[in-house]
């Protein structure tokens, strides 16, 4: 096992608006290590983009109260000023969200948007730096790169302009790249064109990636580990073989049991989870999946109920459930 | 209640099975250019020549990627948009000639339900009042009775009564899309076409509406197309699949069929583009990418429109003659628009070696 470079200690992010306060993120840890995929699947409302957007120092300051650590390379994060923060930003740590036309500044042609990463964290030339923009972009996949830089992100396709914004988020050579659903907005074929790329990165170059997404499929093809969150917290944690061979949490579980399979014979009817996930309890008070869960008994109201490996499960399986599924 | 839709009589001729009987439909947008004058300078050839037949009680599913004209199919047929060709028949009747009553009448037998309720639902107008509209246009009664039918039309699709009298930005996405189910079906429709039902929704509130299409289905046998570009969701409740490509119909097989063995080069490709939720199957399986984007639609490529993408593209024919959609021999139910259709499935004709991504797990 190698050594982490980020590693997310106890994160908890709260909203204060007027009179309601709302625990996005409750108690989150994860770590990375350069080479290595760590997804993190859940639904909308998870907590899953907040994590990460608290530790890249994205979130507003009035209003949020960010608590816990996040050591990156034996610095803590969330300690670091603001333009220290900036500094790592782009160069260290990369971003890559999940629409590339809002990510992107309209009026300005794509070629210069890359530039610019290397103008701000490297020192180079406008002219050298536009030569390496060239580059990145070819390898990022997209063709005829020296006449796509002049143009605007709207002249780009989807696709297109994923791959910009992913040649921007390399420019520096990030060791930690994060990816917000990164693939969500596009076609199947772009997306294994796009997912493909992204694992060539992390094999060549050893970078440590966070991929964020809904999509447990984008998940077993790539992650090495998973962690699963519902309602701000992480309900199971495992490597990816083990996790879809035992899902051991109830939400895991129903999750896979409610999606269509295309490799999988037709004709048994999906077994959805009841409710939505807006249905929850704060976790403080029971498990917040109770309302839907199909096992839920009184237990399920005990609060502060701990991640950890079960009794039969390998210690590297971690699970947040009263009532888990067969082994 | 709602009444379960005539069954034709046992021995009927063939064609009464089919509902749904399309033939060479197209709709090509004009491009426009020019200050006082509109000058024609071209088409964008959304739907170019689409041809198909929905049986009675079945469900087609329609899929492929953003632009490939599925969704201006769907609103074609309930003429939604104007077909600048090709006819649509509904139970034997044209419904593209149909002007004005007629066309007002047969709107109420085709109904749509869309991908985002939140768009789809005008946002001032309570639920109650949203139900009980497509009543008043087609069966006017006195109101008490109309509300009643709403409400039992909501209890069907596993909504309470109390929703009447709310808005829908007070529910979730699942339940605004259940609302729209239940307008749609308010009317009691023979065929319901679904663009994108679930794309909107929660993977785990995904399950429950589809269950809940199928269940309806089954209750008054109704006929579906389903369009949407999820190949996993579509496979699951289609009997037929027809795959898309920049406005033709690529490919047409039985659901099962299709999976098992995909014939048209395209179909190959997205099918091994869908990740799988098990690691054990992703790390088997071969992947075939293909190049570039989509091209442009007003302007697709000569001979087969595929042929810039294809990673099984022959030297000959490919970009000169225009395929057309054939059955193919030995696949009975199945129509390919491919030149080599009968050579990939024989594996006479492999993919480029540079665009297959070799699985994980070699043994």
């Amino acid at each position: 096992m190698r050594e982490p470079l980020l590693e997310i200690d106890n994160l908890s992010v709260t909203f204060r608006r007027r009179r309601s306060v709302t625990r996005a993120v409750d108690g989150v840890s994860y770590s990375v290590a350069p080479g290595e995929i760590v997804g993190v699947v859940g639904e909308s409302g998870s907590g899953k983009s907040v994590t990460v957007l608290a530790l890249m120092g994205l979130l507003p300051d009035r209003g949020v109260e960010v608590t816990g650590q996040v050591r990156y390379n034996g610095r803590d994060l969330l300690s670091l000023g603001d333009s220290e923060m900036a500094k790592l930003r782009g160069r260290e740590i990369a971003m890559v969200f999940q629409d590339p036309i809002s990510s992107l500044n309209p009026v300005v042609p794509i070629g210069v948007q890359v530039s610019e990463v290397l103008l701000a964290h490297t020192k180079t030339t406008r002219k050298a730096a536009m030569a390496e923009s060239v580059d990145l972009l070819r390898r990022c996949g997209i063709p005829d790169p020296d006449r796509r830089l002049k143009e605007y992100p709207h002249q780009l396709s989807g696709g297109m302009r994923q791959r910009a914004l992913i040649a921007m988020a390399l420019a520096c050579k990030p060791k930690l790249l994060i990816c917000d659903e990164p693939t969500t907005a596009l076609d199947v074929t772009i997306q294994a064109q796009v997912l493909e790329l992204l694992k060539e990165l992390v094999t060549d170059s050893g970078t440590a990636m966070i991929m964020i997404t809904h999509d447990l499929g984008v998940v077993a093809g790539l992650c090495d580990q998973v962690n699963v969150m519902y309602s701000g917290r992480i309900v199971e944690a495992a490597p990816r073989g083990e996790l879809f061979a035992h899902p051991r949490h109830r939400y895991t579980h129903g999750l896979l049991a409610s999606i269509p399979r295309l490799d999988l014979p037709r004709g048994d009817p999906l077994h959805p989870i009841p409710g939505t996930p807006r249905d929850t309890v704060a976790w403080a008070k029971a498990c917040a999946f109770a309302p839907r869960c199909m096992h839920a008994t009184d237990d399920c109201v005990r609060p502060d109920l701990p991640l950890q490996p079960l009794p039969d499960s390998p210690p590297d399986h971690p699970v947040r459930c009263v009532h888990p599924a067969e082994a | 209640m709602v009444e379960p839709v005539e069954t034709p009589p046992v021995a009927s001729e063939p064609d009464r099975d089919d509902l749904l009987v399309v033939e060479n439909l197209q709709v090509h947008f004009p491009i426009k250019r020019g200050l006082v004058f509109d000058r024609t300078v071209g088409h964008v050839k959304a739907v170019d020549g689409v041809s198909l037949r929905v049986r009675r009680g079945s469900t087609y599913g329609l899929v492929g990627e953003s632009g490939c004209g599925k969704s201006t199919f769907g609103r074609a047929v309930l003429r939604l948009e104007e077909p600048t060709g090709g006819t649509v028949m509904l139970d034997g009747e044209s419904v593209t000639g149909l002007k004005g009553e007629a066309l007002r009448q047969a709107r109420r037998r085709m109904q749509m339900v869309f991908q985002d309720p939140l768009a789809s639902l005008d946002p001032r107008q309570s639920v109650q009042s949203l139900m009980i509209e497509p009543l008043r246009v087609h069966q006017p009664a006195p109101n008490d009775q109309l509300v009643a039918r709403a409400a039992e039309m909501l209890e069907l699709v596993g909504m309470p009564r109390a929703a009447l009298a709310k808005y829908p930005h007070e529910f979730s996405g699942g339940q605004r899309q259940r609302i729209g189910i239940a307008r749609a079906m308010i009317l009691n429709p023979e065929l319901v076409i679904a663009d994108e039902p679930v794309s909107a929704l929660d993977v785990s509130v995904q399950a429950q509406v589809i269950n809940l299409l199928e269940k309806l289905q089954r209750e008054f046998g109704l006929t579906y197309i389903v369009i949407a570009h999820d190949l996993a969701v579509v496979r699951h409740i289609s009997d037929v699949v027809g795959v898309m490509y920049l406005g033709q119909m690529v490919e047409e097989a039985g659901s099962d069929d299709l999976y098992a063995q995909p014939l048209h080069p395209y179909t190959i490709a997205l099918m091994s583009a869908i990740p799988i939720p098990d690691p054990e199957v992703e790390d088997r399986r071969e992947r075939i990418l293909l190049r570039g984007d989509l091209p442009s639609p007003a302007n697709p490529p000569s001979g087969c429109r595929f042929h810039t993408r294809c990673p099984y593209r022959q030297p000959t024919r490919c970009d000169t003659d225009e395929p057309h959609l054939r059955e193919i021999e030995g696949h009975p139910g199945r129509r390919v628009s491919c030149h080599w259709a009968e050579q990939i499935a024989s594996g006479e004709v492999q993919p480029m070696d540079s665009l297959v991504v070799e699985a994980v797990a070699a043994d």
